[in-house]
């Protein structure tokens, strides 16, 4: 008895201490910088030097061009944007930026009613598997995931199921990427307006605004993170911009009062804290389809357009005083 | 309790502890450790099962003990009925009931005699079917005296309810089994070793074979409608490797875990889809439901030594009584007696094994024809199990139809699924294949340490390999054994 015990003990530590080298290697492999989509990396590994940061979900991410707002303005520009991810997720990202980069001088925050909303879970997971043992992602993914202690104490189980992204993103990495405009986190969806999708989306959005959720309560943790990033910036003398950024006209049609209600608590949020907020529904590119490729999102030409007025904006409104 | 799950994970240790170090003193404490936590683990699923297996324990416990006291034919005859009605009443009734009220149903609506449906909502105990059959095997064997009924109830509920086995077997033999809870067990080494290999080979067969499969089994089933040929025909291999890592893993599993008792637990899947013929692959899976049907059905009917019409009927018998089992539905009678015509051949052609006529042996030809003969036993056996996978029987014959209806016979559009992919799927495939192949003639696998699986530096790599995949491939919910439902 007394052998097997001490073989199965030992055999256990052995396998566990491999399977957690493996799972540091295959960590040290998968946060590199050389591949399109590199933010992650340069946010925990303290890459990002820059004067303006834009934070929000995909739109933020696709709308603007940090080229542009560098020219325009003469000041770096890095775009933290993430897809799918409202800011009681996306706190993992700012968290992470604040604690490791440089600080800003100014912070544009994409807003919508998306981004104030709150995520259960993590979209595309796969994308934060390499930082699971950095506290930003610890704080945030003990919250929402319920797999979260399970991953942490088995080694290699956080990466169950996504062999091929595991295979595929080695092979990005070993290989030459395409990051054709693709810029600073700036990620532009060079494709025309599609109208099929438009039209399902419209059928679909009006059975579902009979009833419209108890919106205030769900938007009660989103706003809580938007003043704690607020107050975080006030402290470390970080100039703050909300931008509601352009989204097709025709989706004021729907949801108004869900839209109308973010858009007041917004705007008070910005008179109390004395920010400026901008609001580009009705600016003339929310009413030109050839800007979008879907409702919410621009594509490479509105972006551009739309990184030009921001550009402006910022210059107008905002005297940076960085040297370059 | 599923033993893929955490709270087996946490489970199986306790009873270890208890088993070993709390009640090592005597045979009756190690037995009533092992009743308990199999009460547990049976309770686990739902605590009104317990009824129902404590009932089935009581009574064959003391017709047993009736049977070796009653010389008289008849009345030892009326208790073995009896032991047969309870056990396949019971049986009958949550299995079957509600399949028998619905044909009858659909039988007079036929001729006219429309009749409004009375079925109830009858919840299957799990793994009713395989304590049934063990306890029928007690009494048979003690009404054909080749066994002594057990006196210590404690022994014989444990017999009937031993946790590893319970709910999906082995079938054991309580020839076999029983002798094993009468004498106080010692803990070997080498069996506990065996323990943990089975256990982790189990693991690898269920998490990483049969339930990496079924995503893709159940996406092709459920359109197989849209689906091309070539997809149907993948879908019917993936769900023969589906149900095969699912059962015989259940199985390996099982009998690893009843190894860390000191007890052994019959071999129950010998790398069937390596067989060369149909009788040899029913002698390779599920062993211990095969044997079973032969030894209490199959010879009681005359066996092979009748009339060859008799022993058509009793091989047909055995097939159909055996798909039915599996569960009350026709597709498994249709899958049963589709074997049973399979199985037809071996018994007018005494012998398929054509490598044995001394000109062949051991040539090229030979292997050939070894190979040629696993793969045609491979092929009719997952035609088969088309049937079996089916919701019902028009189905199957419709998603055989489209295998070969179909133009567009090549085009594997309808394998992409999210979250899933078929490569890495068929990379675990291949590394199984290999290993069931090397262990094809053993009992069960890393059995032989003579081969290069057992080298020091290669050994270590596989087990790597395997528990690697069976942590990549794990679900966040333990999925269920198919076997549970029978």
């Amino acid at each position: 008895m007394r052998d097997f015990l001490v073989k199965i003990v030992v055999g256990f530590l052995l396998f566990y201490s491999v399977l957690f080298i493996i799972q540091l290697v295959l960590d040290r492999v998968l946060d590199n910088e050389s591949v399109c989509d590199n933010t992650w990396n340069k946010v925990f590994n303290g890459k990002i030097k820059s004067d303006i940061v834009i934070l929000g979900n995909s739109r933020a991410e696709a709308h603007y061009s940090p080229i542009i707002i560098e020219n325009k303005t003469k000041h770096s520009v890095y775009n933290l944007g993430l897809s799918g991810t409202p800011l009681n997720i996306l706190k993992i990202r700012w968290q992470a930026y604040v604690n490791r980069n440089k600080l800003p001088k100014l912070l544009v925050i994409d807003i919508d009613k998306s981004v104030l909303g709150t995520s259960k879970n993590l979209f595309e997971k796969f994308q934060y598997l390499p930082y699971s043992n950095k506290h930003e992602y610890q704080e945030v993914a003990k919250e929402v995931d319920k797999d979260f202690y399970h991953e942490k104490l088995i080694p290699m189980y956080k990466y169950r199921g996504y062999e091929m992204q595991i295979i595929k993103k080695i092979k990005l990495i070993a290989g030459e990427s395409n990051c054709k405009n693709s810029y600073n986190g700036y990620k532009p969806q060079d494709k025309p307006w599609d109208e099929n999708n438009w039209n399902i989306f419209r059928k679909r959005i009006l059975a579902d605004n009979a009833v419209e959720k108890a919106y205030s309560i769900a938007y009660f943790k989103g706003i809580d993170e938007l003043n704690e990033i607020i107050h975080f910036c006030k402290l470390n003398k970080i100039e703050v911009c909300l931008v509601w950024s352009p989204q097709y006209y025709e989706m004021d049609n729907y949801k108004k009062e869900q839209r109308k209600f973010v858009d007041s608590i917004v705007s008070e949020i910005a008179i109390k804290n004395n920010i400026y907020y901008v609001n580009f529904l009705r600016d003339s590119l929310s009413f030109d389809k050839t800007n979008f490729y879907d409702k919410s999102h621009l594509n490479l030409k509105g972006s551009m357009a739309f990184s030009e007025k921001m550009g402006d904006y910022i210059m107008k409104y905002f005297l940076l005083n960085v040297n370059h | 309790m599923l033993f893929n799950s955490l709270d087996f994970a946490i489970f199986l240790p306790i009873v270890f502890i208890l088993h070993w170090f709390v009640a090592k003193k005597s045979c009756n404490h190690q037995n009533l450790v092992l009743l308990l936590a199999s009460y547990v683990f049976y309770g686990w699923w739902d605590w009104r099962f317990l009824f129902l297996i404590s009932f089935s324990t009581v009574v064959d416990f003391f017709i047993g003990i009736y049977l070796s006291k009653e010389s008289h034919l008849r009345k030892r005859n009326a208790l073995l009925l009896i032991s047969v009605f309870v056990n396949l009443g019971l049986l009958g009734f949550f299995k079957y009931y509600n399949f028998f009220i619905d044909n009858f149903i659909t039988v007079f609506s036929f001729f006219g005699h429309p009749i409004s449906s009375s079925s109830l909502h009858i919840i299957l105990p799990v793994g009713i079917s395989f304590y049934t059959f063990q306890t029928l095997s007690y009494t048979i064997d003690v009404y054909r005296k080749k066994l002594e009924p057990v006196k210590n109830f404690i022994a014989f509920s444990v017999f009937v309810s031993f946790f590893p086995q319970l709910v999906a077997g082995p079938i054991e033999r309580a020839t076999k089994l029983l002798p094993q809870f009468y004498k106080k067990r010692k803990f070997e080494y080498n069996k506990g070793i065996e323990g943990v290999q089975l256990i982790l080979w189990g693991l690898f067969k269920k998490i990483v074979i049969a339930d990496s499969c079924a995503p893709f089994v159940n996406d092709i089933f459920a359109n197989y409608s849209n689906s091309s040929g070539s997809v149907l025909i993948i879908g019917a291999v993936l769900f023969a490797f589906q149900i095969y890592g699912d059962f015989s893993g259940y199985s390996d599993m099982a009998i690893g875990v009843s190894k860390f008792f000191g007890i052994d637990l019959m071999t129950n899947f010998r790398t069937p889809y390596f067989s060369k013929n149909i009788p040899e692959f029913w002698r390779r899976w599920h062993i211990s439901l095969s044997t079973w049907f032969r030894d209490y059905l199959y010879l009681p009917l005359g066996g092979s030594r009748k009339k060859t019409i008799i022993v058509i009927r009793n091989i047909f018998v055995v097939f159909i009584v055996s798909g039915f089992w599996h569960g009350a539905n026709w597709t498994f009678v249709f899958w049963g007696a589709l074997n049973g015509v399979y199985y037809l051949p071996s018994f007018f052609i005494k012998s398929l094994e054509l490598n044995k006529i001394v000109l062949f042996k051991n040539s090229f030809f030979s292997r050939l024809l070894d190979f040629l003969g696993i793969l045609i036993t491979f092929s009719l056996t997952v035609f088969a199990w088309v049937f079996f996978r089916s919701d019902n029987i028009s189905m199957a014959f419709i998603y055989i139809n489209n295998i070969f209806k179909k133009s567009n016979f090549f085009d594997l559009g309808h394998l992409q699924l999210s979250g899933h992919s078929i490569k890495v799927l068929f990379f675990y495939l291949i590394f199984f294949v290999i290993i069931d192949w090397i262990y094809r003639n053993k009992s069960h696998v890393f059995v032989d340490n003579n081969n290069f699986l057992h080298d020091r530096i290669f050994k270590p790599f596989i087990y790597l390999i395997g528990i690697l995949a069976i942590i990549l491939s794990t679900n966040n919910n333990a999925n269920s054994f198919i076997y549970f439902q029978f």
